[in-house]
């Protein structure tokens, strides 16, 4: 992946305390929701306060919902996860849908500050089948042989030679007329 | 060049060329610098920390409640406040009701003194058994040392820090230690025993502590001494001929960069392959991958399930030694444990 | 004669061949990879690494899913090459799906400086982090289930 945004820091996908492997453990610990009881900004968050916020921790009992209504500012979203990290979110002029959204956002994130990731994998075992050395696929013979040695002075992969295609159009010649001789002498057999 | 912020990027900062018209909105020229200035500041002199129930946003028990639901657990209360409760807590909060004239009724079990070591047995009697499940052909003292891994004071403050508890657990220190967080993880476990059973602790267990193991090669936890004698013994318990090592491969071999390859040869069959810088460290390279493989343990041959629900009232019995490792008996062994288990 | 002869002798190492991988599938297994395709891209995996997946993926975090599209699987002794795609009587690899994010802010700019063309977009794509959690391979090759024969 290229290197465009400098200034964002880059690395590689990791998941904390093998998430995943054993259980999946919701990484989002408790979201703190400041708000305006009156002012337009939070209008969006204040709905999704009345309409939708039961629901939400309903189905997530795991994450617990501080309402902090603070006058004269635009609403704001901290959350902080398991492993420490607090993630500071401005929900101003949001409407009541992207709460929703963003809200569900923070619930499904890892908390690690957004990178970009040199790998979209990651693994332990690179190699099963093993790694690729200079001694794979030599044969053994080479340990016990003193140089210069005729036989692997010569190339390896040849080329079939016309003499060597002949050759063997001759032996299967051969081979077809001995068949048939033995099928012969079978049918003279039989008849008899 | 204009330096434009958009609203939602707090955390990076584009450069693009100037526009003509002035769409998007600008920061004055002294906000970089002060921004600079600040960080600097932090750097010098970090801002104090402090815990998280000094904050006005904390609900205590409504914690506690997620605590559990995040695990996927059901804690009884009590028992939970009590694996969460440190004694140097217990202590302050008693001399302090001394100072102030409040008699002190000693309460035995407001602390998890008594938690840590059962919850320490129960850990340590699941993980033997798991893992003498899952690796039986593992001679027992590579067991016992991935069992001191994965019950080190590391892996277990790890977990537990991990999982959401350092900021329940009431104790003197600040920031919460690792000894604190070990003994917290121990308790936690005998409290989840006490409120759900043993089946679903030990399915707890597996889900979080022994995939500690995962993502590590067992083989670098437990240090062979002496690969070649432990080679020579094994051999011996089979009746069988002891292994003949040959190098199988060389390279630069007089220069500083010399590569050995040996291979270790039981009638003719190879069993095992190291490359080393001398001929010494090769041969023992080669018997440490034969032991690997004869175990069931070489990179390409672990495969350890993490789902595996076991009956944790058996109790495990120790797997071979190195001395007493032989194919036979761990065959023997394999299906009196496929037995037990039926 | 010798072309029915050749073509038996085949047939026989061909099913030698497979009853010997079939039998390598049934022993102590070990470790297996192999290469699965998502949403028009593949990757090699094995049990428990991590996959990320960019741009628009319906499935939610905590489901479990079984990859079908599988290229190509492989142990130490042996390795299976789909024609594209292995029967799926064959293998099974396992994942979890374990958390959703965005990724970090992507520029596109498009810009043509003579004819004073550009197009600035700051673009953040949905990311979903998958666990995998086993790869499970079963001795059936050259078994073919729920096959319907075509009559005239």
């Amino acid at each position: 992946m290229s290197n465009k945004c400098l200034l964002i820091p880059s690395g590689f996908p990791r998941l904390p305390l093998k998430n995943g492997i054993g259980r999946v453990v919701c990484q989002l610990k408790r979201i703190t929701i400041k708000f305006c009881k009156s002012s337009g900004s939070s209008q969006g968050v204040r709905n999704f306060i009345e309409l939708d916020l039961l629901d939400f921790t309903n189905n997530n009992p795991e994450v617990v919902i501080y309402l902090k209504p603070r006058r004269h500012h635009s609403p704001v979203v901290i959350s902080e996860y398991l492993n420490g990290e607090r993630h500071y979110m401005n929900f101003h002029n949001f409407t009541r849908d992207n709460t929703n959204k963003w809200l569900n956002f923070l619930r499904t994130r890892v908390g690690i500050k957004t990178i970009r990731f040199r790998k979209l994998q990651h693994t332990e075992l690179p190699s099963i089948q093993g790694v690729w050395s200079p001694f794979t696929n030599k044969s053994p013979e080479l340990n016990i042989t003193s140089f210069p040695n005729e036989k692997f002075l010569q190339p390896k992969h040849l080329p079939e030679s016309a003499t060597e295609r002949l050759r063997k159009m001759f032996e299967r010649q051969k081979l077809k007329e001995s068949e048939e001789m033995k099928m012969n002498n079978k049918s003279i057999e039989v008849q008899q | 060049m204009l330096l434009i912020v958009l609203p939602n990027l707090q955390e990076e900062v584009v450069a693009l060329y100037s526009c003509s018209r002035k769409k998007y909105r600008e920061y004055h020229r002294f906000f970089s610098p002060l921004l600079k200035q600040l960080k600097r500041r932090q750097i010098i002199a970090p801002p104090p920390i402090n815990h998280r129930n000094t904050y006005l946003e904390w609900n205590y028990e409504a914690e506690l409640y997620s605590f559990g639901k995040r695990l996927g657990e059901e804690f009884d209360n009590e028992l939970l406040r009590q694996a969460l409760m440190q004694r140097s807590y217990l202590k302050k909060l008693e001399e302090e009701q001394k100072r102030v004239g409040i008699e002190v009724s000693s309460n035995e079990n407001v602390d998890n003194v008594c938690m840590i070591p059962k919850g320490e047995e129960i850990l340590q009697n699941f993980t033997l058994l798991y893992l003498r499940h899952i690796l039986p052909r593992f001679p027992e003292e590579g067991i016992q040392s991935i069992k001191d891994h994965l019950m080190s004071e590391e892996t277990l403050s790890h977990v537990c820090f991990h999982i959401g508890a350092s900021e329940l657990i009431l104790c003197e220190d600040f920031p919460v230690e690792k000894s604190t967080l070990n003994s917290t993880m121990k308790a936690l476990i005998f409290a989840l025993h006490e409120s759900s059973g043993l089946e679903r602790t030990s399915v707890f267990i597996r889900d979080f502590i022994l995939t500690q193991i995962a993502e590590l090669d067992i083989n670098d936890l437990w240090n062979i001494e002496n690969p070649i004698e432990t080679l020579n013994t094994i051999c011996r318990n089979e009746d069988v001929d002891l292994p003949e090592p040959r190098i199988v491969g060389d390279s630069g071999v007089n220069t500083i960069l010399a590569l050995y390859r040996v291979g270790l040869y039981i009638n003719k069959k190879l069993i095992g392959l190291g490359s080393g810088e001398s001929i010494k460290i090769a041969h023992e390279m080669a018997a440490s991958d034969a032991l690997r493989r004869l175990f069931g343990t070489a990179e390409h041959q672990l495969n350890i399930p993490f789902n595996l629900v076991l009956n944790p009232k058996i109790k495990s019995e120790p797997n071979l030694g190195v001395k007493d490792w032989c194919e036979k008996r761990v065959q023997e062994r394999i299906k009196q444990t496929l037995s037990l288990n039926e | 004669m010798a072309i029915n002869l050749r073509i038996i002798y085949e047939e026989r190492r061909s099913r030698a061949i497979i009853e010997k991988v079939n039998q390598c599938m049934t022993d102590n297994v070990g470790r297996l990879f192999a290469v699965i395709h998502i949403l028009g891209k593949q990757y090699r995996v094995v049990a428990q690494d991590i996959i990320l997946i960019e741009r628009n993926w319906p499935p939610n975090v905590n489901d479990k899913l079984i990859f079908e599209k599988v290229l190509l699987v492989g142990g130490s002794s042996f390795t299976l090459i789909g024609k594209p795609v292995l029967p799926k009587n064959i293998v099974e690899v396992f994942g979890t799906i374990v958390h959703k994010d965005l990724t970090h802010t992507k520029i596109r700019y498009f810009n043509i400086p003579k004819e004073r063309v550009h197009n600035l977009n700051f673009v953040r794509e949905e990311l979903t982090y998958i666990r995998i959690n086993d790869i499970k391979v079963y001795p059936k090759l050259n078994v073919l289930e729920n096959v319907e024969y075509l009559r005239k």
